[in-house]
């Protein structure tokens, strides 16, 4: 899949489910990547601010949440801007 | 087979510390089978989303069975989200439509206020994909923020038009006996209400609530037996979409709700002008608008101006939400479409007192699992006098 693409619509989640806490306010969004295909993803390393419809994000390995009594960290992709 | 809606029971919504998810069934079930006459029904379904989670119960068919007195006859729960009461309502008329029970009791029922907030965001997220859209941590209400969103870019509509369905919701709920919140807001209110998920305020939110709501479903052989006014149910349909809204091609149409709405206004030989009023899914301010405007009530993008205008008021051209629609009467999902058939049972057979809708003939319940993936659409008629 293309590691690029543009945000198609977002919202800062503030009030979020209790696995997440920790992520609040957390952004996220729907981005078209170059090949069309739409995908969910939270939005990092940057202010509310800082997005807006079609803003060109790329895609970052990042860790997701963790789960449970044995804090097993689930690892997964996360978009941040493209500043290319 | 002709089915008809031989009579109905309810809780009010809203908090229940004092009873339990079956206390609730229990009572919705008894006023149902107590109105309608019909003591000892054929067959139960029950419609409920997330008793396992909220209640660490599942198995409800035969609990519910049990509790009525009427174990021995065949019950078991039907599950499609905060669709599952109106799709047990739909597994219900096809039993009696087919012949194979004379009655039927469905039950939808929901406890919703016993678990902890985030935890029933995480319950109402299980109608998302879990190894996608829940391992990501966005909850139904992000979705329907993103939803909000493009809905308002793409056809221009302005935030604060979308607060008059709230408003109008809450408006039908301050003299409905049942509703969770019975009192007035303002536009400023939503407005001003917090920002739970940017541009998706608090106000523009159903809210979460503990209830059960019952009806008996009888075959046309057996109407001599029931004691109260039946309204016919003249066609019942589910439709299901791609799975998540991201996934559609044109992201801002529910297609399961036409589809489900056209197909139930095609098996019943009417056409969308014959509808009264509408019992419909408000879960989001923004569903509404889409729902109505998917369906055909309203023009792409004007549904809030329709709303702004009063279209949509009980006095309107086209009623919704008549006992305050889930903004106002209250959202207990499972038990939601069964509300809504309740509700417009009550308008066909005149016994919706200060909310009666101006004599309707036709109405139509819109119930919706996940953001439009499931769809269920049920059509009520008024007997003939």
């Amino acid at each position: 899949m293309p590691k690029t693409g543009n945000i198609v619509t977002y919202t800062v989640l503030r009030e979020t489910m209790t696995r997440f806490e920790a992520h609040a306010p957390m952004i996220l969004a729907i981005i078209q990547l170059e090949n069309q295909v739409k995908v969910l993803s939270q939005i990092v390393d940057c202010s509310e601010d800082a997005i807006k419809i079609g803003s060109r994000v790329k895609a970052v390995f990042r860790k997701v949440a963790s789960n449970g009594d044995s804090d097993t960290i689930q690892y997964g992709y996360k978009f941040a801007i493209d500043t290319q | 087979m002709k089915v008809f809606s031989a009579g109905v029971g309810f809780t009010r919504v809203g908090d229940h510390w004092t009873k339990s998810l079956v206390d609730l069934a229990e009572e919705a079930a008894v006023k149902s089978l107590k109105s309608s006459g019909i003591t000892v029904p054929d067959f139960i379904i029950v419609g409920n989303m997330f008793s396992a989670v909220s209640s660490r119960q599942e198995h409800l068919g035969a609990l519910i069975a049990d509790t009525l007195g009427l174990s021995g006859t065949p019950a078991y729960k039907v599950e499609g989200a905060c669709a599952s009461g109106g799709v047990a309502l739909n597994a219900a008329n096809a039993l009696v439509k087919s012949g194979e029970a004379d009655s039927v009791l469905v039950v939808g029922v929901e406890k919703m206020r016993d678990i902890e907030p985030g935890e029933v965001a995480r319950a109402l997220s299980m109608a998302e994909n879990a190894e996608y859209t829940q391992f990501l941590g966005a909850s139904f209400v992000s979705l329907n923020a993103m939803l909000t969103r493009l809905y308002l870019e793409k056809y221009s509509v302005s935030l604060e038009s979308l607060a008059a369905f709230p408003v109008l919701a809450h408006r039908n709920a301050t003299t409905a006996d049942h509703a969770q919140f019975r009192k007035t807001i303002t536009p400023q209110d939503v407005a001003k209400s917090l920002p739970v998920s940017d541009p998706v305020r608090v106000l523009d939110c159903a809210p979460v609530g503990d209830g059960a709501a019952a009806t008996v479903l009888v075959g046309e052989n057996i109407l001599p037996d029931c004691k109260s006014p039946v309204a016919e149910l003249v066609s019942s349909s589910v439709a299901t979409n791609r799975f998540s809204f991201y996934e559609r091609e044109d992201m801002v149409d529910f297609s399961a709700t036409r589809k489900a709405c056209q197909n139930a206004i095609e098996k019943a030989g009417l056409t969308l002008s014959d509808i009264d009023f509408v019992e419909l899914h408000d879960a989001f301010s923004v569903v509404v608008a889409l729902a109505l405007e998917s369906m055909g009530f309203s023009e792409r993008g004007h549904a809030a101006v329709d709303g702004t205008s009063g279209d949509f008021d009980l006095e309107g051209k086209l009623p919704i939400g008549t006992f305050g629609g889930l903004k106002g009467r209250g959202h207990p999902v499972g038990a939601t479409g069964v509300y809504q058939f309740c509700e417009a049972y009550l308008q066909l057979t005149g016994q919706a007192k200060l909310n009666q809708v101006q004599d309707p003939k036709i109405g139509l319940t819109h119930n919706m699992g996940g953001i439009d993936t499931t769809t269920a659409v049920h059509l009520l008629r008024r007997m003939d006098d």
